[in-house]
């Protein structure tokens, strides 16, 4: 049964905005609720997303050049992440996600921009800030620059397009996570196998450390005055001199 | 005129092995104690210990505040010293123990009984402890009268000062050893040294003075509470309890706690004291000393200060004036009262002389004298 989303998944927006979005999009996927209240951020449509119409409040219009980053938002990121193939998530971030290039239908990992090669990643990312920067200046927007809260109000295709970027960086941040687990388990491993190893040696071991060691200056005050103590234990009465 | 104390409990935490635990709770029960039945205000009384939110037992926290309390007070002030913990030593460990040995191949250890000049070891014992001659360098620039009590475990309870009272051994002794420190101020020194672990950590479940309940003790230091609180609910105050008082009931505590059991053998109470007594090959338990600066003070009163000893002084010397001038003023009176018997006397002698004398005359010269002297 799909769930009909109010904007109120959005995250902290004021109540007027709330309610003019309520015949937005619809979304049937069971993940999507998850998701927008982890991440605060985000409006996602997925293989079984169902958009019934493309009104969007105030003319703006839910383009298909929309509809399509935000599906690969979906497949390539959220869907991945929620799944927990950290690898192929890890892999789509670092190295490029695949996409079937139709017009010479093959897959390709890399996106030519302004004549340097980026990942895809970085690739929707300059897609969708260049698509906010094109609902900007749609003319039945009024363009009051930076001010987001009253652009929010204008245009739901930039709110929508604004969290989609910013959910990129919460899973961003989820697998940064992942990847420092794994390297902190490595070092435990690697940890034990040493200890197991220099544990097998008979030969007394050499460490090197690394410690504050903080003295009391009275300490110093007594070595400087009467010499180091004798036997290492500090004459009471002449120690007693400098309190 | 403030009391003043510093009650100082040593626990030794950083060390397993050695860890008493009994000092921390001394020390809050002396501290309930002074402040609730004794004249101390809560302000005048410091702690120190390893244990609980007070400042560290350390040799440098010591000697600060050894020497906050000397620098601030003077002849009217009555300062009350507590230490408890290890005394001279750590303690021997088990023949034959790994440690046992260890510490014997060690030229000097903290392990081995030869620390004669030892009095008490800090927290930090391996940095510095504090000896006879610590003591006497910061105290002895001290007015004010200083009792000075160490309830230690380990520790040899040698020649502090000039006189002393062997509480074991019910001796009153004057050391005219020449090497004895001089010490010029008025200094009481009470010295218990627990040489059985039981004892110095003795489970208590409930105590006389405060509502701490299933603690460890020193099984003196409660005795001789409880001695002195009972004391107090008839005395109301020290006024009237010298230090040979205290001998009394120190005596009765060292012989309570040293005492024997023979009830496995004899089940009469008197029978067992006599065994007791008879027992002179035991070895004592706990070993109490009290030690003085001048063998006048063993005649003050219990926590006096120098002010009050004068006052009191001061106060009886008055009261001798007045009974002075009262017999004077009696024997006046009748000194006059005499007199004028006297000059009556001397008037009715007179008179009679002058009578004779007349009538002597008279029979002389009426020749009649010769006849008269016939007829006597």
């Amino acid at each position: 049964m799909p769930h009909h989303i109010t904007n109120s998944s959005f995250g902290s927006l004021p109540s007027h905005v709330k309610i003019a979005n309520n015949n937005g999009i619809k979304v049937n996927t069971a993940a999507t609720n998850e998701i927008s209240s982890m991440a605060g951020a985000l409006l996602v449509v997925g293989d079984l997303t169902t958009v019934i119409g493309a009104k969007i409040n105030r003319g703006a219009v839910l383009d298909d050049e929309l509809k399509d980053m935000i599906q690969t938002i979906q497949q390539k990121f959220v869907t991945t992440y929620m799944d927990f193939s950290m690898n192929e998530l890890k892999s789509n971030i670092q190295q490029g996600y695949l996409v079937l290039d139709p017009s010479t239908n093959t897959m390709v990992r890399t996106v030519t921009v302004d004549g340097l090669t980026r990942t895809t990643t970085e690739q929707i990312m300059t897609n969708l800030n260049a698509y906010v920067q094109k609902v900007k200046e749609l003319p039945g927007n009024v363009d009051i620059s930076d001010n987001e809260l009253e652009m929010i109000k204008q245009d739901d295709a930039y709110l929508i397009s604004t969290y989609a970027l910013r959910t990129i960086g919460v899973v961003n941040r989820g697998l940064l996570c992942y990847i420092e687990n794994g390297m902190l388990n490595d070092t435990i491993v690697s940890l034990q196998e040493e200890r197991q190893t220099s544990s097998q040696m008979q030969s007394s071991m050499v460490f090197d450390i690394t410690a504050t060691a903080t003295i009391d200056l009275r300490y110093l005050a007594y070595i400087r005055t009467h010499g180091p103590p004798v036997e290492g234990v500090f004459d009471p009465v002449k120690l007693a001199e400098f309190i | 005129m403030p009391s003043k104390a510093l009650l100082i409990g040593v626990n030794y935490l950083m060390n397993n092995e050695d860890t008493l635990k009994s000092p921390i709770n001394n020390i809050e029960i002396l501290r309930d104690f002074l402040i609730c039945y004794s004249k101390f205000d809560k302000k005048n009384v410091t702690l120190l210990s390893d244990l609980g939110d007070y400042k560290k037992a350390t040799f440098m926290n010591i000697t600060s505040e050894l020497k906050k309390l000397v620098n601030n007070s003077n002849k009217n002030d009555f300062i009350f010293l507590y230490f408890s913990g290890y005394g001279d030593f750590l303690g021997i460990p088990e023949k034959d123990s790994d440690k046992y040995i260890k510490e014997s191949m060690k030229l000097k250890s903290l392990y081995k009984v030869e620390n004669e000049e030892h009095l008490f070891l800090p927290e930090d014992y391996n940095m510095s402890v504090l000896t006879k001659k610590y003591f006497l360098t910061i105290l002895n620039n001290c007015n004010s009268r200083i009792f000075l009590f160490f309830d230690c475990f380990n520790k040899k309870n040698n020649n502090y000062l000039k006189y002393s009272y062997d509480i074991n051994n019910k001796t009153f002794r004057t050391h005219l050893d020449k090497n004895q420190y001089v010490w010029s101020n008025n200094m009481i020194i009470l010295s218990a040294s627990n040489m059985d672990k039981k004892h110095f950590n003795n489970f208590n479940r409930v105590n006389i003075i405060n509502n701490k309940t299933s603690k460890f003790y020193s099984i003196f230091l409660l005795d001789l509470i409880k001695y002195l609180f009972n004391y107090l609910q008839i005395n109301i105050n020290f006024n009237t309890f010298s230090y040979e008082d205290l001998y009394t009931v120190l005596i009765t505590i060292s012989e309570d706690i040293n005492k024997l059991d023979f009830y496995s053998i004899v089940k009469d109470n008197k029978e067992n004291e006599k065994m007791n007594k008879s027992c002179c090959c035991k070895e004592k338990k706990l070993k109490i000393i009290m030690f003085f600066t001048d063998d006048k003070i063993i005649d003050l009163n219990f926590l006096e200060n120098q002010t009050d000893e004068q006052n009191n002084k001061n106060n009886i010397d008055e009261e001798i004036k007045i009974k002075i001038k009262y017999r004077d003023k009696t024997l006046a009176y009748k000194n006059i009262n005499l007199e004028r018997d006297l000059k009556i006397i001397k008037r009715r002698y007179e008179h009679l002389l002058n009578k004779y004398t007349t009538f002597y005359k008279k029979l002389y010269e009426t020749n009649s004298i010769s006849n008269f002297k016939l007829l006597l």
